[in-house]
């Protein structure tokens, strides 16, 4: 593993920027960058009348309906505003664990997402987690800020891996909420291994009145783990241990397992309007994105 | 219960040490690679349904690792040769009666035996052929298999009936352990020797089932020659088909040599072949092509004596009046007189009355066997004691060669032993017994007791006779008497399970629990 995270890298935000152009091309059939807001009011595009109201501004009057009809009517706009995006890269210990770490493919990630949703105009905020949650960076949006964006992510990450914690998703989901951020789209990028399990998880999402995006790193490794024999396995951030014989029947059960439990997440992410993806830490994350992007796989 | 091949410890021991190994294999089999996890969570869903093998931590495969230490625990007693220590310690023996040689007889008694030794406990039962020489055709835990093997070898009959080895087989019955003997067959057992057996001696009969097959010949023995030729026997036989019997298709073979006798009808219906050489040979009777049976004769050399000078004239002809002895001047078997180097010792009065050497190291034992022997409880010792004023004792040494010592006295009309009964029997046993010659019973029969028997030499019968100088002695001989059969009570049915001995059972056992482990384990109750 590199010793410093150069998410600045000229390579990778070469990668990113291509990423954007991707974003672009698909996003003019407006999926991705304009975001109609359900308030409507001022804004560019027509979208309804409603009669004259006391306290209602006097140039929102459609006079030519006035000379017509006789009656005071106002014209609503649809409000065109920005779609905040919240980054919760995940840095806890099991994030750390191999190498290249899955942390850096989740920062990397981060990063991309970033550089798109800044594209956007959005506000992006960044908000790394492991045991609790860090407010790193609260929603700023311009395309200049990538770079701080960059720089605070590599500092939470050196801290992170100085000082692995567990996995504690609840928690820092409820601090997101004690935050009283602006609905927006929350992107939880994590190899979603919380050993409080997956209905803590879900229960805790389900308060957020964020649009979920959740993010998995995994391996194919993660459902197939090449073990045999009689191993005690030892979980990584909380030190249980589980002496397993190795079987047919065994194997079997921990696949059902591990289905059910990012099938509760994708099931929890489309009923919330939401999505899941999923990206292998093996391969090229960027591509992997580029491609997923280019065909269209994900509506924000 | 008993070990054959280990003692109880070490066996017991073994049990431990296997336990002990298993527990370590168990262990073993648990010694988990630890291997870091990003998360237990999948494993731990996984583990809700299939346990690992955990053996002592857990406690949950306690049963796993019992059910594995009781069929390894079975399978070294069965190599450890276990014998059961049964509540009933009677022993049994299959007596099949060899006096006669009858191949249908014979296979027909044999596969009886064998039924029967199948249904007695393995350790205590003996499959026992009473031929010349008792032979055992199965031995307590042989398999019964074994019986058939031995009983390809060629069988002998032998020329004494079935007594003597009741006899010989009784000395094996104690109080501690009983002794069951299962006669095969109708052969006849005289009442009054069946009451002289020890009461832990129980005699059984298995009879034979009817068969169609009628043998002619019922009965066949030997018993003293009439003609008083102690090398000679007289053979008795009797059919079983008198109607069908002709006496003219008769044909003797001794040792497969023809032999030209008279056969003599009896009064009783039997017939009565005379003077056949006692000389161990094999008789066999056909009539016409049919073998009838055979009978080993017995071998009856004369009894060499020699006398030294001054041997009591009336011992002297005491003795030559027996027909099993005969006098010799050189290389003499028994050597009468006072010398040290006598066989039949004649002591003065200074001496015990008689001193007897045994070649039985205990002399106790010997003196408890020789005393009914030599039937000295047929002596008056309190009139010889009166007549010599002496105490009248008998006393018993071991040594390397039989000898025997008795006051010369004796001999002399001064005591009046010399007219008793009880002194013919004395000499003659004692003759006997330092010649090691044995008795000749008087019948070996195969079927129906014969009526009517020779002569032999156990009971006492008067006779006159007249010496060379013209005195008239009264001598006694010896006849066994013929008594009416005992009525043998018929051997009791066993039980079903009664012939599986223990190592079958623990066969069983061993794998009945492997085939419940295997069930278990097929079912996911063992890991």
């Amino acid at each position: 593993m590199n010793d410093t995270f150069n998410l600045l890298d000229p390579d990778f935000l070469q990668q990113a920027r291509a990423m954007r152009v991707v974003a672009r091309r698909v996003a003019p059939a407006g999926r991705w960058a304009e975001h109609r807001s359900r308030d409507r009011g001022q804004g560019m595009e027509f979208r309804d009348y409603r009669p004259y109201s006391p306290g209602d501004e006097l140039k929102s009057i459609d006079w030519n309906v006035y000379q017509r009809l006789g009656r005071f009517v106002v014209r609503l706009f649809e409000e065109m505003e920005d779609l905040p995006i919240y980054l919760m890269p995940d840095l806890s210990r099991s994030m750390w664990q191999e190498d290249p770490p899955r942390a850096l493919t989740a920062m990397q990630v981060a990063i991309a997402f970033a550089s798109i949703g800044l594209d956007q105009h959005d506000r992006v905020g960044l908000l790394p987690f492991a045991q609790d949650l860090n407010t790193t960076i609260r929603p700023t949006s311009g395309r200049g800020r990538l770079s701080l964006i960059a720089e605070s992510l590599t500092r939470a990450a050196e801290t992170a891996r100085s000082n692995p914690q567990g996995t504690n998703l609840a928690t820092s989901l409820s601090k997101l909420r004690g935050l009283r951020l602006r609905e927006g789209l929350l992107i939880i990028i994590s190899d979603f291994f919380d050993p409080h399990g997956i209905e803590v998880m879900t229960s805790e999402l389900k308060r957020t009145r964020h649009r979920p995006l959740l993010v998995s790193i995994g391996r194919a490794t993660d459902r197939y783990p090449n073990l045999q024999g009689d191993v005690r396995v030892r979980d990584c951030e909380t030190g249980d241990m589980q002496d397993v014989s190795i079987t047919n029947t065994v194997m079997e059960q921990y696949r059902a397992a591990y289905d059910a439990h990012f099938q509760s997440l994708r099931d929890f992410a489309h009923n919330r309007q939401g999505s899941f993806l999923f990206l292998d830490h093996n391969s090229d994350v960027m591509k992997q994105l580029a491609s997923l992007f280019e065909g269209g796989s994900y509506v924000a | 219960m008993t070990f054959t091949l280990f003692s109880t410890l070490a066996t017991l021991g073994g049990i431990a040490l296997l336990a002990i190994a298993l527990a370590l294999l168990q262990r073993l089999r648990v010694q988990h690679r630890e291997v870091e996890v990003l998360s237990t969570l999948f494993w731990q869903a996984a583990l809700k349904e299939t346990r690992a093998r955990v053996f002592v931590r857990r406690f949950r495969h306690w049963p796993a690792w019992l059910l594995l230490v009781v069929i390894a625990s079975l399978l070294w007693l069965l190599l450890a040769g276990p014998r059961w220590q049964p509540l009933n310690p009677t022993r049994h023996i299959v007596l099949l009666d060899g006096s006669v040689a009858n191949k249908t007889t014979l296979a027909l008694d044999l596969e009886l035996a064998t039924t029967k030794a199948a249904s007695l406990p393995i350790m205590q039962r003996e499959i026992v052929t009473a031929g010349p020489h008792l032979q055992t055709l199965l031995a307590p835990g042989d398999p019964i298999e074994l019986t058939n093997l031995r009983a390809n070898l060629e069988t002998t009959p032998a020329s004494t009936g079935i007594h003597w080895a009741l006899e010989t087989l009784s000395s094996r019955a104690s109080a501690t352990t009983p002794l069951a003997i299962h006669i095969i067959g109708d052969v006849a057992v005289d009442q009054a020797y069946l009451e002289s057996l020890p009461p832990e001696l129980i005699i059984y009969r298995i009879q034979r089932p009817p068969s169609d097959d009628q043998a002619l010949l019922r009965a066949l023995g030997v018993s003293n020659a009439k003609s008083g030729n102690w090398q000679m026997v007289d053979a008795l036989f009797a059919s079983s088909t008198p109607q069908v019997f002709d006496v003219q298709q008769i044909s003797i073979t001794v040792d497969d040599l023809p032999i030209q006798a008279a056969i003599l009808p009896t009064d009783n219906g039997d017939f009565l072949i005379e003077d056949l050489p006692a000389q161990g040979g094999v008789l066999k009777l056909r009539h016409g092509s049919e073998e009838l049976g055979s009978l080993t004769l017995p071998h009856r050399d004369a009894i060499r004596v020699s006398f030294e000078t001054g041997v009591p004239n009336d011992l002297r002809e005491l003795i030559l009046l027996d027909p099993a002895c005969q006098e010799t001047q050189s290389d003499p078997e028994i050597l009468i007189g006072e010398s040290e180097f006598a066989h039949f010792r004649l002591t003065p009065d200074d001496q015990s009355a008689f001193q007897i050497e045994s070649e039985l190291p205990d002399p106790q034992a010997a003196l408890a066997k020789l005393i009914d022997e030599l039937a000295l409880t047929q002596i008056d010792a309190t009139a010889l004691a009166e007549r010599s004023g002496r105490l009248v004792d008998v006393q018993v040494t071991s040594g390397e060669e039989r000898k025997l010592s008795m006051w010369k006295t004796l001999f002399t009309p001064a005591f009046n032993f010399q007219q008793s009964r009880a002194c013919p029997i004395l000499v003659a046993r004692s003759i006997r017994w330092l010649a090691n010659r044995p008795p000749l019973v008087s019948w070996a029969e195969q079927g129906m007791r014969l009526p009517d028997a020779r002569p032999a030499f156990d009971r006492v019968i008067a006779q006159t006779t007249t010496t060379s100088d013209g005195r008239t002695l009264q001598v006694t001989r010896l006849t066994r008497s013929i008594t009416e059969p005992a009525e043998i009570i018929d051997s009791p049915n066993p039980g079903l399970l009664a012939g599986i001995g223990i190592t079958t059972w623990l066969g069983l056992v061993a794998m009945v629990l492997l085939l419940t482990e295997w069930v278990l384990y097929q079912r996911g109750r063992l890991p």
